[in-house]
């Protein structure tokens, strides 16, 4: 390995290059891409939602074969109500998944220090903040989308498989996939927000975890054994039945599936609440905390 | 020009950096040295922006480095031998800060070649010697072609060939008219590259001058000696004015004459000589005589133990200096000090 002996032969630096907001938003996608954690974390999320949709529509096809539909769910079933309930079958792992690559985005940058070299390209720190704030969100979101609707196609072809003539519904899976972008979305800035309020992976990534598994479904085993409206009013506002509260009919995330009576202004004041205070947190602290 | 004023940094109870102030001027290395602890690199990452100072201002060309339009083209730093993301690869992270600042691809290819690290810059960071790493940083800290550079411990892990590279970029860099501030503790790679020195120890600046006068002011010139009757040396020498210590195997340690005097002493007392040579001091020399009072964090039980230094078997042979601060530059200069003796060394 050797060096050249002159300083900058060639130097090919434009003298009005000018640090800009467009250059930073590249500078973070390139940062989120680039990285063999983001890959691996977002296809396995990706992998889990899909199957989960398929193998639980060909679970749900070939029970409602043997004992009917109406002994099943209890009465008519809207159109899109299966395969969008199959869709978010694996909803929570898989947004949880996505989430962690979120947090080893913006706390693995503490923990390798490369967040020296970020800050002094960018020593102002907002606008690496908001960037990775936009990125994360937009694919979050999309990625949410996306994956509902191929989630939904896969579950419409499992239940097909198993003799089931089931509809889509056009307009409710538009409504369903929206609502999974959004619940994606939370927990992408819910990550980001704790990623950047502690600096730990390990950390960040369990504190997401407890939020939206562990939480919920401890309050909701504590509400139901105790009878008190306050523990029913806390697992209602927990990120994961807050979105549920917003899908209407047939769509709740199965992994939790929680029967929630949120009415939508509060569903959304939750949903927003989980989003953007720990991000606001984060980014006080992103702003405001030495660098070690 | 990175101009220091005042500057004052606390952690809980201990304070890291205490009204420190000095300029580093364009077109010269300055050298910033320090015991481990000194307060070095919390000066350096105050200047970076990464830590807030309690009170003071470090500034950057004239303002804090966060009011710079274009931050990379003003300042490139290495600060940390790991300060790049160990799972990217090495063109990927110099990409990512190449599009903060819209600069081409081609300035990356052009640092990864500077730096010799062309051949391996698809592989992940992760995966590099500590050499390597050291030359992302310098890759990375070179990539805006800067008009400052502040470069703390950068010769740390690099091979020999990597040593004199950087210390020849820091002189064609200084020649070209930027500002290098550099910290090391290889003295003799400091001696060198450096122009001008800042020694800070225990959060103060000890000393802020050129190589060549730290080494006048601080380092212990003298002249060894050996006789056949160096007790009759002594004495003669004693009346000429220098002063006389023991030194090893039978030697005298001669301060304030040059070997030309005392080899017409000795001549004119009739005592022949077996040795005589000026020992001038070398900037590690003059920089453990200035820091001995100030290492907080001490080796235990190897080798010497700097004469002076707490822990030392020896008593200092002279008083460390004290500061040597340019008069009215920090605000808390004291007089120079020579090489001083004291009366208890004059024998």
């Amino acid at each position: 390995m050797s060096t050249q002996t002159l300083t900058s032969p060639g130097v090919s630096v434009p003298r009005a290059a000018r640090l800009n907001f467009s250059g930073v938003l590249r500078a973070e996608w390139r940062k989120f891409h680039t990285v063999r954690s983001t890959w691996i974390l977002s296809l396995t999320a990706a992998g889990i939602l899909l199957l989960f949709a398929f193998g639980f529509s060909l679970i749900l096809g070939a029970t409602i074969s043997k004992y009917g539909s109406e002994e099943v769910t209890g009465g008519s079933v809207a159109p899109g109500m299966f395969t969008n309930s199959m869709a978010t079958a694996g909803l929570t792992i898989a947004a949880l998944l996505f989430s962690a690559a979120v947090v080893v985005s913006i706390a693995g940058e503490f923990s390798s220090h490369s967040i020296i070299s970020t800050f002094s390209a960018v020593p102002k720190r907002w606008p690496t903040y908001l960037a990775k704030t936009l990125v994360t969100g937009v694919l979050g979101f999309v990625a949410g989308v996306v994956g509902h609707v191929v989630a939904a196609l896969l579950a419409w072809v499992g239940l097909s498989m198993t003799g089931m003539d089931t509809e889509l519904g056009l307009g409710a899976t538009t409504h369903q996939a929206l609502v999974t972008g959004l619940y994606v979305l939370v927990l992408t800035w819910l990550g980001l927000g704790l990623g950047a309020l502690m600096r730990n992976t390990a950390g960040a990534v369990v504190s997401v975890s407890i939020f939206v598994y562990l939480i919920g479904q401890v309050l909701q085993g504590l509400a139901a054994g105790m009878h008190r409206d306050w523990l029913t009013w806390l697992a209602y506002h927990v990120p994961t039945s807050a979105v549920d509260a917003l899908r209407g009919e047939g769509g709740n995330a199965m992994a939790v599936a929680t029967q929630t009576s949120m009415a939508t202004w509060d569903a959304w004041l939750t949903v927003a609440f989980w989003a953007l205070v720990p991000l606001a947190l984060g980014a006080v602290a992103y702003q405001r905390r030495d660098v070690k | 020009m990175i101009e220091i004023s005042h500057l004052t940094k606390r952690f809980g109870g201990v304070t890291a950096v205490d009204d420190v102030s000095f300029t580093v001027p364009p077109g010269t290395v300055t050298g910033f040295l320090g015991p481990n602890g000194a307060g070095k690199s919390t000066t350096m990452r105050i200047i970076m922006g990464l830590e807030r100072a309690d009170t003071g201002t470090a500034t950057v060309l004239g303002k804090p480095l966060r009011e710079h339009p274009a931050p990379l083209l003003s300042v490139g730093a290495l600060l940390d031998a790991r300060s790049l993301n160990p799972a990217r690869t090495a063109r990927a992270s110099l990409r990512v800060l190449a599009d903060t600042h819209g600069l081409p691809a081609r300035r990356v290819d052009e640092v990864l070649d500077l730096t010799g690290l062309t051949e391996v810059a698809g592989q992940r960071a992760g995966r590099y010697s500590l050499g390597m790493g050291q030359r992302l940083g310098i890759a990375a800290a070179l990539l805006g072609d800067p008009r400052v550079l502040v470069l703390d411990e950068p010769v740390n892990g690099l091979d020999p060939e990597g040593v004199t590279w950087v210390r020849q970029l820091c002189r064609n860099l200084a020649a070209d008219g930027r500002t290098v501030l550099i910290s090391s503790h290889l003295m003799s790679e400091m001696a060198q590259t450096a122009d001008r020195l800042v020694v800070i120890g225990r959060g103060r600046v000890l000393a802020d001058r050129t190589l060549e006068e730290f080494i006048a002011d601080v380092g212990d010139d003298h002249v060894r000696v050996a006789a056949a009757d160096p007790h009759r040396l002594g004495v003669h020498l004693v009346d000429a004015g220098a002063a006389v210590d023991p030194g090893p195997e039978g030697s005298l340690v001669v301060r304030g004459v040059d070997a030309d005097t005392v080899g017409r002493v000795a001549l004119a007392s009739g005592v022949a000589l077996t040795h005589l040579s000026q020992v001038r001091p070398s900037l590690e020399d003059a920089y453990l005589r200035l820091t001995a009072q100030e290492v907080q964090y001490h080796s235990g039980g190897v080798g010497e133990v700097p004469p002076g230094a707490p822990g030392s078997a020896l008593p200092s042979e002279q008083p460390a200096p004290a500061l040597l601060t340019e008069p009215g530059a920090t605000g808390q200069s004291r007089p120079i000090q020579p090489n001083e003796t004291t009366p208890e060394a004059r024998s």
